[in-house]
């Protein structure tokens, strides 16, 4: 089965690890992930301005792109494209005065009125293949391995987009649980790592990061799972600091969710790109057994 | 819309504008408006008049009418429900018939056009209604000065109270087992810091004796019909499975009983037996069962033995109680236990939360238990019958039958044809899985129950039977005749079948098989023969199987061990030659399977591979695909069915032949060994109702009722115990039992994992233990009607469940305003010693939150809950009293002290016990080890705040009582958006409703507190007594609802 | 700390444009605190989230410009979401920093910002801070 693909910008140069190892575990799974032609930067955030209209204009473009080439969903990596594309859809489907103008406005582009469905890759596990088809395919069971996963904001806050309950979700921990992980559930996993603050604030960051990954750690995890690009940077990048800064604090290992289902499902560890990563994300695994 | 069919009242109607500071009409407006009605052909007359409700306008109007020969008039007016009967009494008094005027409000006349509109629909509406279709309410009707209180809590006892002091029957009907409402729950109350049960226990109690008050808890009201004055109302009178006429409150019962259930009083904080007295005070003082129906693995049981119960038995220790249980219906519980196929647990319900229950090794622990320690010979059961039974066949079939009749007092006589009792149960399961001694000392205690049981005795000849005295006979004989594969060389010496292998082997007979063997089948006969090959000495032993692993009959933890033992699987072959040479058998010529399209059994059907053929060469080969019924050894009169077996009645179980019963697999063709007994069981009952000429028919099959719904809530993960194995090294050469069976701590351990689905197991361990013989489990709800003039409605409230919030984590730590008052309250589960419920310890950190899920119009209810600014600060203050040591925090929007005292309280809590009142809503509360953190504000000092506590307080909003709201539904009573009944008037006529008649007091209209709704309660019952009082009824308008 | 207010301070153009640009009813916000409560940047913020709506509410223009609060803010949508009243604080606060971003003013500058750390940081980190923080 064909799924439209927008990478967004991220994905196809630092976040090449999540990439390449999202398109290799869909190909086991049996989904082609076919990127869309002539797509451009949605612009990473929604604009949340009322008269705001020109921001609209880059993720709603994507969509027609989709719409153009015949298709009429489109899946997401990237937290951030998921929630901007997303939202910018639902104002194209909900505000009809809106609508019109960036209808008319983009008099060069076909009309859209929000006939594309966005959807991340996290929901076409859940929902086209299911938990236990993921199991059955499993050649490498993550036996032993205490991940946490960690959602971050933009999958699930405002409810319009979220794609499992607000403050509760478990659709990674389902997806771990599949693939033979044990989920460690901590009470960290929705809050916000400090998102673009890593620009202007970057101390900031590394004060949630603390916070985050050590409720992680004191449930027990050895590892986060994560979806975000940004998330996994500000989860890794400042661990160099905060492991000088707290004498017992030696490091989490952060992933990406693609990254442990390609290992699961016995794709070879080059398609996941450890070398992009932080720390000593391999360690881990090699000291599970998990990869050779 | 008009009616065709009613007669219109031409130009008769007047219309009346009244024009008072409230009108929102100017001159213009009027003058227009006037126009546009006196274009209607019915209006005769349209004016305005000043102040219409004030005289001397109404004397005005009724000289308008009159004048004008007018049938029916439409007034405006500031409120159409105060002024309603002002209007009724005006054209009642100038002559009109009654109700036929409308009024139309003035907030319906603020937009012209729509004014209009309105005025020309009232118009309409009367011009279509024809006076003769609508009756007079007939005011000489008898009223029954009886009045109705749904509902027993603070409101309803006090209506109920100041009815019945005032000389009239009140009927008080309560859904609980008891009076007394959610008040009873509480620690102490607010702002008295009075004990709730030391002050509600009189009138509890004066309630229950009151000579005019008929008490009907555990009830609830089905119907009401009729209307003010003459209301029929049908309650049910749940079935509480007590006889409350004889129970005393001893609780001796529940001292017995081995089930917990949620309790709804403790809410949660500690459980309740399934037998109960929901509180100390309870008014009645009696006990109730809780019983939902028959839990799964009963129903699933052929035999209807009672898992359920005995699992509960076992999980308290009681594991001879657990066994008679076992008892009552069969005697197999050691070899049921171990040879069952267990279709309890493919329908236990534990297995939708992770694992299902190990029923049936439950069942052989208890056995092994009492064998262990030493079977007490059992007691001869006295003969009380005369006439004589014979039973053919010593199988499961034949016993349970036996079993069931000597039970009842007959003279039984089992025949076996064998040298040994049992059947397949000694002859066809080998040792390691049924130990012989197990199944002897089964056979020995139906035996010392007084059944005569003769071996080396076959019967042939049936009518021999009767003309020796017996009166009717069960034929249990079974399937024993192994099928044949009817392949060539079948008959080679080396070639055995199944059953006599096994029969041999069973037998004691030293058999000797060579090195190679081959079984084919995929049967329990086969995979027993296969591993009792091992155990003979066979290196190589093979099981020969034409469908895939999956699709093997046997069972497949049988399967497993075969394979551990060593024993090979090949499937999808089938056999085709036996080879022979020298007389002896030297190898099977098979062909490869392969499966094709599903067979009438729903398996798929092997489809012969062409050319595949191989051969496995072989010393002995066993045949195990099946057995059948010994024709020959039946009466030739008796019926038979086309697959050989015996035809009997699926319900009765007759025969042809007259007092002549059959089952077992001598009926059903090879089957399980439950199965059998369910048979003996069904025959033994006929023989019975046979004997003693009641229908056979009547009442079977049994309709049981399952269980509904099973809540799975908060059930924590555990999978089942494992069986412990014998080693393999020593079960080579060794018949020794393979599953060794569960110690004490693991069964009990196991046993707790049953959800009890049914709540009460019916175990009938209160039966034995009630000495005033109370306790009946065969009661049904019963029904009354009644006749009622009024009714007060005091369904009371619920408070918002926890996990409507979902930022509060769910934690044994964070509670309830209910459940802390549990915690609190000195009838408590500690006896007011404030104890987490996570680990018992005394908690000196403790925040309380308000607000929750109410002020709160995204995520839950709007309104304020009116209550719990002062129950927090209640709560803060006597956990400090408590524990002294403590520190109490509550995080608050306002404070909302409003009542008598409540503001000096609320300063108490803050100035004597130290209460730290921080302003600030909560956003999140979790779990950090063994302390709870809370994420809050202060806004007065523009602070987050972070707290680390050991036990959380949430104040639930208080939301009307869902069975109440689903009553009012039902009742056609009108509820506002969040459920709370609508008064008839918001401001002046708060007590009432849209229906005459039915009044209202307490929290089903709104949150409030104890006083308020003891007023109400107070209120609406002078409502009722008014309603007495009156010489005639007043007409009352009855709204459409 | 004396400050005057008046229904015309109250209606000021500030005011006005905030909730035109967020959309929201700035007077649906009845100070319950639950967004300062879950903030997940507020332990750096000069004023609480809650202060903030309340100083719009009051027209305090600038006593809101001189705090740090919403150009910490994360939108991470918390308060969002567990606001009972339902404002969408996060609108709120990105209208509170457009009206100062489209005076020209911004927040961050790229040229103050390490060679190294650029290239370090995902894309979507350097756009969305830019989206956020500059006009």
């Amino acid at each position: 089965m064909d799924l439209s693909y927008y990478p967004g910008c991220t994905l196809k140069t630092k976040a090449k690890d999540l990439e390449d190892s999202a398109i290799a575990c869909m190909d086991v799974l049996g989904i082609r992930l076919v990127e869309i032609e002539r797509w451009n930067c949605c612009g990473t955030v929604y604009s949340l301005a009322e008269d705001d209209l020109a921001h609209h204009l880059a993720p709603v473009r994507n969509l027609i792109r989709v719409k153009e080439q015949g298709g009429d969903r489109v899946g997401t990596l990237c937290s951030f494209c998921y929630h901007t594309l997303k939202r910018a859809n639902m104002l194209m489907r909900d505000d009809s005065e809106k609508r019109k103008t960036l209808n008319d406005f983009m008099e060069e582009e076909i009309d859209y009125d929000g006939e594309v469905e966005v959807v991340h890759l996290l929901e076409v596990l859940r929902d086209e293949i299911g938990w236990e088809n993921i199991a059955a395919k499993v050649k490498v069971p993550l036996q032993g391995l205490k991940v946490a996963p960690y959602y971050g904001c933009t999958l699930l806050r405002p409810q319009e987009v979220a794609i499992d309950q607000v403050e509760r979700p478990t659709i990674m921990h389902r997806l771990m649980e599949s693939l033979g992980a044990e989920a460690v559930d901590f009470p960290y996993a929705t809050e916000c790592c400090g998102s673009f603050q890593i620009v202007r604030n970057p101390d900031s960051i590394a004060q949630r990061a603390w916070e985050i990954l050590s409720s992680a750690l004191r449930r027990g995890a050895e590892a986060m799972v994560v979806t975000c690009p940004l998330c996994h940077f500000n989860l890794s990048q400042r661990q160099t600091e905060l492991t000088q800064k707290y004498s017992d604090f030696n490091g989490l290992p952060v992933f990406y969710f693609t990254q442990l289902l390609a290992i699961a499902l016995g794709i070879d560890e080059k398609a996941c790109h450890f070398e992009l990563n932080y720390g000593q994300p391999l360690a881990l695994l090699r000291s599970k057994k998990l990869v050779a | 819309m008009l009616s065709e069919l009613s007669k219109r009242i031409m130009g008769r109607i007047g219309v009346f504008l009244c024009d008072c500071p409230f009108s929102p009409l100017n001159k213009t407006d009027v003058e227009e408006l006037l126009v546009a009605v006196r274009r209607s052909p019915e209006v005769a007359y349209a004016g305005l008049h000043p102040d219409i409700c004030l005289s001397p306008a109404p004397e005005k109007v009724a000289g308008v009418i009159a004048e004008n020969g007018l049938e029916a008039a439409v007034f405006t007016s500031c409120s159409s429900s105060l002024h309603k009967d002002a209007f009724a009494s005006l054209t009642s008094a100038a002559g009109l018939a009654p109700n036929q005027f409308e009024v139309v409000d003035f907030s319906e006349l603020i937009d012209g056009k729509e004014a209009a509109e309105s005025l020309i629909e009232a118009v309409e509406h009367l011009a279509a209604e024809s006076t003769a279709a609508r009756p007079a309410f007939e005011a000489s009707l008898p009223i029954t000065r009886r009045a109705l209180i749904i509902g027993g809590g603070v409101a309803g006892i006090q209506a109920a109270l100041d009815i019945a002091d005032a000389g009239y029957e009140v009927y008080l009907v309560e859904r609980n087992s008891s009076i007394g409402g959610h008040m009873l729950q509480y620690a102490e109350v607010f702002p008295t810091l009075d004990c709730p049960q030391c002050i509600m226990t009189p009138k509890m109690v004066e309630v229950g004796q009151h000579p005019n008050i008929k008490l009907r808890t555990y009830s609830e009201v089905e119907q009401v019909s009729g209307q003010v004055g003459n209301f029929t109302v049908r309650i049910r009178r749940k079935a509480a499975y007590v006889d409350w006429t004889k129970c005393t409150g001893c609780g001796e019962c529940a001292g017995v009983c081995p089930v917990e259930v949620y309790s709804e009083y403790e809410r949660g904080i500690t459980a309740q037996k399934a037998i109960y007295k929901p509180f100390g005070q309870a008014v009645p003082a009696v006990f109730t069962v809780e019983k939902s129906g028959i839990s799964p693995c009963r129903i699933a049981c052929p035999a209807g033995v009672n898992a359920q119960g005995y699992i509960a038995l076992i999980s308290k220790g009681k594991f001879q109680e657990a066994l008679e249980l076992v008892r009552q219906t069969m005697p197999f519980a050691g070899v049921i236990g171990r040879v069952c196929t267990h279709r309890c647990e493919t329908d236990c319900e534990r297995k939708n939360v992770d694992e299902p229950m190990s029923i049936r090794n439950l069942k052989r622990f208890i056995a092994d238990y009492e064998l262990k320690a030493g079977r007490e010979k059992a007691v001869p059961v006295e003969k009380t019958k005369e006439e004589k039974i014979a039973v053919l066949g010593s199988g499961p079939a034949g016993l349970a039958c036996a079993y069931d009749l000597v039970r009842k007092g007959y003279p039984v006589t089992v025949f076996e044809a064998m040298p040994m009792t049992g059947g397949l149960l000694r002859y066809g399961i080998p040792e390691y899985r049924l130990p012989k001694d197990v199944l002897d000392n089964e056979i020995d205690y139906i035996r010392e129950l007084g059944v005569e049981i003769k071996t080396n005795s076959p019967v042939r000849d049936l009518k021999q039977l009767f003309t020796s005295g017996y009166q009717a006979v069960f034929l249990g004989t079974g399937a024993w005749v192994s099928q044949k594969v009817g392949i060539s060389g079948e008959n080679t010496p080396g070639v055995m079948h199944a059953i006599d292998f096994l029969k041999r082997v069973n037998s004691g007979e030293k058999i000797s098989l060579g090195q190679r063997v081959v079984v084919i089948g995929g049967g329990n006969a086969a995979v027993d023969a296969a591993r009792t090959a091992r155990r003979l000495g066979a290196g190589e032993v093979t099981i020969v199987y034409r469908r895939s692993r999956d699709e093997m009959p046997a069972e497949s933890s049988e399967v497993d061990e075969a394979e551990n033992e060593g024993v090979k699987l090949h499937i999808l072959a089938a056999p085709m030659k036996v080879l022979g040479q020298g007389g002896k058998v030297t190898g099977v010529e098979c062909l490869r399977m392969e499966l094709g399209e599903p067979d009438e059994s729903g398996r798929r059907r092997p489809v012969p591979v062409k050319g595949s053929e191989f051969t496995l060469d072989v010393d002995n080969l066993i045949v195990a695909i099946g057995q059948s019924v010994d024709k020959a050894g039946l009466p030739g009169e008796l019926a038979c069915s086309e697959r050989g077996t015996i035809s009997a009645d699926p319900v009765t179980l007759e025969t042809n032949m007259p007092g002549v019963f059959a089952g077992g697999d001598a009926v059903s063709g090879p089957a399980d060994v439950i199965g059998a007994i369910a048979a003996g069981k069904e025959a033994a009952e006929s023989i019975d109702r046979y004997l003693t000429g009641m229908d056979l028919r009547q009442g079977r099959p049994q309709k049981r009722q399952k269980v509904e719904e099973v809540s799975r809530e908060g059930v924590p993960l555990k999978p089942r115990v494992a069986m412990p194995m014998l080693d393999l090294k020593q079960r080579e050469g060794s018949f020794a039992e393979v599953e060794l069976g569960l110690d004490e701590e693991t069964a009990m351990a196991e046993a707790g994992r049953c959800l009890n689905c049914a709540g009460c197991c019916e175990c009938r361990s209160c039966e034995a233990a009630c000495e005033r013989r109370a306790i009946d489990h065969e009661m049904i709800d019963t029904y009354e009607e009644l006749e009622v003039g009024a009714i007060v409605v005091a369904t009371g409230f619920e408070l918002t469940p926890k996990k409507a919030i979902s930022e509060f984590a769910e934690d044994p730590d964070i509670l309830d305003g209910i459940q802390f008052e549990r915690v609190l309250a000195p009838g408590g589960a500690n006896a007011g010693v404030v104890l987490r419920p996570s680990d018992g310890r005394s908690p000196k950190e403790v925040v309380f939150i308000s607000c929750v899920g109410s002020r709160d119009p995204e995520h839950g209810v709007p309104y304020c809950s009116r209550v719990c600014c002062m129950y927090l600060a209640k709560q803060a203050m006597l956990y400090k009293h408590a524990v002294p040591d403590g520190q109490a925090y509550i995080f608050y929007m306002d404070t909302r002290s409003t009542g008598k005292g409540y503001e000096e309280f609320i300063q108490r809590a803050v100035e004597e016990d130290g209460v730290l009142y921080l302003r600030g809503r909560v956003s999140k509360v979790f779990r950090d080890a063994d302390k709870l953190k809370v994420w809050g504000a202060d806004t007065l000092t523009g602070k987050k705040i972070e707290l680390s506590c050991d036990l959380v307080v949430l104040a639930m909003a208080m939301v009307p009582n869902p069975a109440g709201v689903e009553l009012m539904q039902r009742l056609g009573i009108k509820t506002d958006i969040h459920g709370f009944i609508t008064e008839f008037h918001y401001k002046l006529r708060p007590l009432e409703v849209s229906i005459p008649g039915i009044y209202i007091a307490g929290t089903a209209q709104g949150p409030r507190d104890i006083p308020d709704s003891v007023a109400q309660g107070s209120g609406a019952a002078s409502k009722v007594l008014a309603l007495f009082s009156a010489r005639e009824p007043t007409p009352e308008k009855v709204e459409a609802s | 700390m004396r400050i005057q207010i008046s229904s015309r301070s109250l209606q000021s153009d500030f005011v006005k444009k905030v909730a035109e640009i967020s959309g929201q009813d700035l007077l649906a916000c009845n100070q319950c605190g639950k967004c300062s409560a879950g903030c997940p940047m507020c332990f750096a913020m000069d004023l609480l989230p809650n202060q903030i709506i309340r100083l719009a509410q009051l027209g305090l223009e600038d006593d809101i410009a001189a705090a740090n609060t919403v150009w910490l803010c994360a939108s991470c949508f918390t308060c969002t979401a567990r606001c009972p009243r339902g404002v969408d604080l996060g609108r709120v606060m990105e209208a509170i920093r457009l009206v100062t971003l489209r005076k020209n003013v911004d927040y961050v500058d790229a040229s103050s910002i390490p060679v190294e750390t650029t290239g370090e940081l995902p894309q979507i980190a350097l756009v969305s801070g830019f989206r956020k923080h500059t006009a």
